[in-house]
């Protein structure tokens, strides 16, 4: 059975797949997932004195997975009132810090006394070590020029043991593996942000306790959206997501139905 | 002397470094402290020498007149563009965002974007129950795309249930067996750069 399909076909159903529901939502029914839930109700309990630290260590290219889990966490935090510190360790990441700061000061936050930007730190695994141990050394100035012994919300704020919770959006290094190994020491709870593709990793940190919960993928955007009960375009996004992966079931089944006629064809010759 | 001094400030920072984790003496902290902080400032010289090469490769491919040229030119003049843009004019600037938000968001979305089509292309050709083990791999792949996926719950409404305890119990027990492994590598790999038997970062010896 010489080209019994050719896989062109498959390329206009998968695009088809994307494209429809995103222009008539279909507007298919999503299940929570335990880890996100964990995740919003630990956000949840924080309150307005509460310091975090978040690192959107990622770039555009996965803006698609992370960047509704962003916005999401814009939207809770911006109502919690929680005060944040950023700070990134991929170079791309200072764009997403920008999105944050801009996301939270239309929300009502000051930078300043409610919201500093660190900017970026070279060195990955060693850049968290250092930044962990004295924020203020690593970071001498923040990245509007300004001081940082001179910022109202870093007054109190020296090591990883003083903020309450970290946020970590992770695409390739430094990864969940490397912040665990570097907060380690300073015993902070520490929540991931990672795409589908990474979440199988990631699952087993959450697992071991050693990460309090995990937002994965669009799906895990569409769940904190829900739980947000402001839907947005990750909710939105899910049904094209959700078709895609039918067509991915489907493409799978159909290569297997397709190898098992061709070798019982092949047996009978 | 030329091999030895390395290996011998590599060792010295990676035993000091090392030291501060377990004996609580505050000079022995404060010196791997500086010793991290150099390291930052050293990782940022190493962008900086990254990007010097790329833009000698680059500037040398298009001397050369190489079929890949024009694609080199491009990447130059974009590189120079937002550098350009984002030292002298900041970067909330005009120029800055057009380079990041107009080229570099969409070309670095459509480019991860595409991998869909190759993921597509080799789950259909490749993803065969071959064997046994296969099939079990193939079965739990679905299971676990069938959680993911809002048709699986409207299939059977324990699919994400069964694929969160695909990914946290089977998966999570492979992929601790494989991180320890991994870091018992790391251990050994470590203590051969302290002691000095690798000394692959020095390069080769002519």
């Amino acid at each position: 059975m010489k080209k019994a399909l050719d896989i062109r076909w498959l390329y206009i159903l998968l695009f088809l797949s994307i494209i429809v529901p995103m222009a008539r939502p279909l507007g298919l029914p999503l299940k929570m997932g335990t880890w996100t839930k964990v995740v919003w109700d630990t956000l949840d309990k924080l309150t307005p004195n509460d310091v975090l630290l978040i690192c959107p260590d990622f770039n555009p290219s996965i803006e698609s997975e992370l960047g509704p889990q962003r916005d999401a966490l814009i939207y809770h935090l911006g109502q919690k009132g929680v005060k944040a510190i950023f700070v990134t360790f991929v170079p791309q990441g200072t764009q997403q810090t920008k999105k944050f700061i801009t996301g939270l000061e239309a929300a009502g936050r000051k930078y300043g006394t409610d919201l500093v930007d660190l900017g970026f730190l070279a060195g990955e695994e060693t850049a968290l070590a250092a930044f962990f141990g004295d924020m203020k050394k690593a970071c001498p100035k923040d990245a509007r020029g300004t001081a940082t012994a001179d910022i109202p919300l870093l007054k109190n704020i020296n090591t990883a043991r003083d903020v309450k919770l970290l946020i970590h959006f992770a695409q390739s290094l430094p990864g969940t593996a490397e912040y665990v190994r570097q907060l380690g020491p300073y015993g902070i709870t520490f929540v991931e942000c990672v795409s589908t593709g990474a979440m199988a990793t990631s699952v087993t940190y959450v697992q071991s306790k050693q990460a309090l919960g995990l937002i994965a993928g669009l799906q895990g955007a569409a769940e904190y959206e829900m739980l947000n009960k402001h839907l947005a375009y990750a909710t939105t996004a899910m049904d094209s997501q959700s078709l895609a992966y039918t067509v991915f079931i489907g493409a799978v089944i159909a290569g297997n139905v397709i190898y098992y006629i061709e070798r019982k064809r092949a047996r009978t010759k | 002397m030329r091999r030895e001094v390395p290996v011998f400030l590599g060792s010295a920072a990676g035993v000091v470094i090392l030291a501060a984790y377990f004996i609580n003496y505050k000079p022995l902290a404060t010196l791997s402290a500086e010793l991290m902080n150099w390291g930052i400032i050293m990782s940022a010289f190493a962008l900086c020498l990254a990007s010097v090469n790329l833009v000698r490769k680059h500037v040398n491919q298009i001397a050369r007149k190489e079929p890949v040229a024009p694609f080199s030119l491009a990447l130059l003049i974009v590189f120079f563009g937002i550098t350009l843009a984002g030292l002298f004019q900041g970067q909330n600037s005009a120029g800055f965002t057009f380079f990041y938000k107009g080229i570099l968001e969409p070309v670095s979305a459509s480019f991860y974007g595409m991998l869909g089509f190759y993921l597509l292309s080799a789950a259909f050709r490749t993803f065969r129950a071959r064997s046994y083990e296969a099939t079990l791999l193939l079965l739990s792949a679905l299971a676990v795309m069938l959680g993911r996926a809002t048709i699986g719950s409207l299939i059977w409404e324990g699919f994400p249930g069964l694929a969160e305890w695909f990914l946290g119990t089977p998966n999570a027990a492979a992929d601790r067996g494989v991180l320890i492994g991994a870091s018992l590598g790391l251990l050994s790999s470590g203590v051969r750069l302290m002691l000095g038997i690798d000394r692959a970062y020095l390069g080769s010896e002519e």
